[in-house]
């Protein structure tokens, strides 16, 4: 059991949060698989998420760490120590729960002061312990105030303060932002990371939210189908992307697949509609096996009279603004159809449909994937970037 | 229509919507009439004569009959009687009714239905039918004392009849669905997460009942326990055909008035105290819970 350290939270002590592994964490139900072997090694003080689509076993995960699951197979281990079979009131581990679960019948003081009660503090250590949470949440004047009071961030603030408290070692979040409008929404990834910063508390967080995962984390994984596609930093994970699901998941993406052929010694991947695409001579692959590439849509130029390889000419189908930039949905030759994104800068030609022009990124943008198949299962020769469920 | 004429008028919209609300709810309020008068002259204007009988007595119009009640210890002993007898029930049906509602409340919506089947068939079976059915069950010769006896449990028959005992049995029986159901809708609207926050903050099973689930079934309680309380007030035939002299309730003493003693006054009066208890015991349960929950306790939701 973690020793319960009844200092002030937030200040600079040496307090690190705990190391966290999931070891080939499986769990069936009836037929249906969950998780499939997840492995994850968690440092003490990281922030970590579990990014994926709804059924992608992220939610499981975290209630198999938080015990309200019991693993089919596998080991969670909390610095060292199994907890996989502790039931939850033994773990230790502060949990914010998707609609915060805030006890209607108690006030804002007493939802905080609830799990060092359970623990048998003395009244004058729980009511010190209580005004520094609420004070790190800044919600110092709320104390007396009912949960249905508050606002839906004041809320989450005081489950947040609630779920520190008392000092666990690993901090658990199931998609605690969900029901908050998205400037509301941000702001709190910004507090929330703060906190988690100033108390150097390991977190797990579980969001479907890519923009989320990518402002908040240390490391995400993406998760899929009850497996753990990659795992990386939000940089990795969006320059790097191993396979064309976390491509798409995490931004968009254009998915080319094709064949690889040797010309002198660059490499190019072709399209069975007759694209050749240079692709990074530094991976080792072989000739004439089939593999797949993206390309972020804002790394592809759109011009006329463009130099370069590859040089791609479409027809313009869609514009759609978004504000600070443009997307433009391009089609080359027949059925392909890839997204380019634009700044939009004063200088910016704009480009409307029907237009025809030429589209060009440079080699080290074209990112290799490892698998073939896209979330869809679609036909491969469309670059649609799939839709993240 | 007037929608038309006030669409096109320049008055302000408030008061456009203010001039066809009134229209809308006095067309309501019409509706109403036929059953007030109906509910007037059946039922409100009998009780307010009889009730009117309570202040005449042999020394003219006065609160003789009601002094009467209190002082004379026969009287005010079925007085307090009554409100024991109910308080008696009303807890025994609680400690009963908790476990049983929680325990269905927390099954799946397919059993938990059945099981509330269960629950509610005694109600399609009259009081009378029940009460008698007791009868054959508690008597001295009945079906638990031969059956205990014939295993040779006990070596005299149990008195479980025309007395406390019996008329607890049989009240209990007869008011457990009217505790159940309120405290099943109370608690099935209890979000589970609440007691996973509860474990994931440290609290075993029986702290998180305690610090949490109980008090948040507390409306149910409460409904559930007005609910049979005040139905338990004004119990008639279950007292009267399992109970002994010192089981006396207010509506069999009531009976005993107007049919034996055709001492009208004094049955009003004690109709008067028993009607204004309950109005009392209503009022108190609207100002702390609101009345929807006593309607909507059968099946409503608590927050």
């Amino acid at each position: 059991m973690a020793v319960l350290r009844r200092g002030p939270l937030g200040r600079n002590q040496a307090q690190v949060g705990a190391r966290l592994q999931l070891a080939n964490l499986t769990k069936h139900y009836d037929g249906i698989v969950a998780t499939d072997r997840v492995n994850l090694d968690i440092v003490p003080g990281e922030f970590v998420t579990l990014l994926g689509p709804s059924g992608s076993g992220k939610t499981t995960t975290l209630m198999m760490i938080a015990g309200f699951v019991t693993p089919t197979s596998g080991q969670i281990l909390l610095n060292g120590e199994d907890i996989a079979l502790r039931p939850p009131h033994q773990r230790n581990i502060g949990i914010v729960f998707q609609n915060y679960a805030l006890f209607p019948h108690m006030t804002v003081a007493e939802n905080v002061a609830f799990p060092l009660k359970m623990r048998k503090w003395s009244r004058a250590e729980i009511e010190q312990a209580v005004g520094e949470a609420l004070e790190l949440v800044r919600l110092k004047d709320f104390a007396n105030r009912r949960p249905r009071q508050l606002s839906g961030g004041q809320q989450q603030r005081v489950a947040l303060a609630r779920a520190l408290v008392f000092r666990p070692p690993v901090l658990l979040m199931d998609e605690p932002l969900g029901a908050l409008d998205k400037k509301l929404r941000e702001e709190m990834q910004l507090e929330i990371k703060h906190i988690q910063e100033s108390t150097h508390i390991t977190t797990v967080y579980v969001t479907h939210d890519q923009e989320e995962a990518l402002t908040m984390s240390d490391r995400i994984a993406v998760m899929r189908d009850g497996r753990v596609e990659q795992v990386g930093s939000p940089r990795d994970l969006y320059e790097r992307p191993a396979t064309a699901f976390v491509a798409d998941f995490i931004g968009e993406s254009n998915f080319f697949e094709g064949h690889l052929e040797r010309h002198d010694d660059r490499v190019f991947l072709v399209t069975d509609d007759g694209l050749r695409l240079p692709v990074p001579a530094s991976n080792e692959i072989e000739r004439g096996e089939q593999i797949g590439v993206t390309v972020r849509p804002e790394r592809i130029v759109i011009g006329q009279g463009l130099s370069g390889d590859p040089v791609l000419r479409g027809t313009i189908e869609e514009v759609i603004y978004v504000g600070d930039s443009t997307k433009f949905r391009v089609l080359l030759g027949d059925n392909r159809l890839i997204t380019v994104k634009q700044q939009n800068r004063l200088d910016a030609p704009r480009w409307e449909r029907g237009d025809l022009v030429e589209c060009h990124w440079s080699v080290e943008d074209t990112v290799v994937v490892h698998r073939a198949r896209s979330s869809s299962g679609g036909s491969p020769t469309h670059s649609l970037p799939a839709e993240s469920m | 229509m007037a929608e038309s004429q006030v669409a096109a008028s320049p008055i302000g919209t408030r008061q456009a919507t203010n001039y066809l609300g009134r229209r809308r709810a006095l067309r309501y309020w019409l509706l109403l009439v036929p059953g007030f008068l109906l509910l007037g002259t059946v039922f409100l204007y009998p009780i307010a004569r009889f009730l009117l009988l309570s202040f005449q007595s042999e020394s003219g119009i006065s609160l003789a009959n009601y002094r009467h009640l209190l002082t004379v210890p026969l009287y005010s002993q079925v007085l307090i009687n009554t409100g024991v007898i109910a308080l008696s029930t009303t807890v025994l049906c609680l400690v009963l009714g908790y476990p049983l509602a929680y325990f269905i409340a927390n099954l799946s919506s397919v059993w938990s239905r059945r099981l509330l089947f269960l629950v509610l068939i005694p109600f399609w079976i009259s009081i009378l039918v029940r009460s008698y059915a007791w009868m054959v069950l508690l008597g001295r010769n009945g079906i638990v004392n031969n059956f205990l006896s014939s295993i040779g449990v006990i070596s005299e028959p149990l008195p479980l009849m025309f007395n406390r005992t019996g008329v607890l049995i049989g009240m209990v029986q007869i008011l457990l669905p009217y505790m159940i159901l309120p405290l099943f809708a109370v608690m099935r609207s209890i979000d589970p997460v609440y007691l996973r926050a509860a474990a994931s903050l440290g609290a075993p099973g029986w702290r998180a009942m305690l610090h949490v689930y109980f008090p948040l079934s507390l409306p149910g309680v409460a409904a559930g326990s007005l609910l049979v309380f005040i139905l338990s007030l004004g119990f008639f035939i279950t007292p009267a055909l399992l109970g002994g002299r010192r089981d006396m309730m207010i509506a069999m003493l009531i009976e005993q008035q107007v049919n034996q003693a055709l001492n009208f006054g004094l049955a009003a009066a004690l109709a008067g105290v028993l009607l204004v208890a309950t109005i009392v015991l209503l009022v108190v349960f609207e100002r702390v819970l609101g009345l929807e929950r006593l309607l909507g306790g059968l099946g409503g939701d608590a927050r």
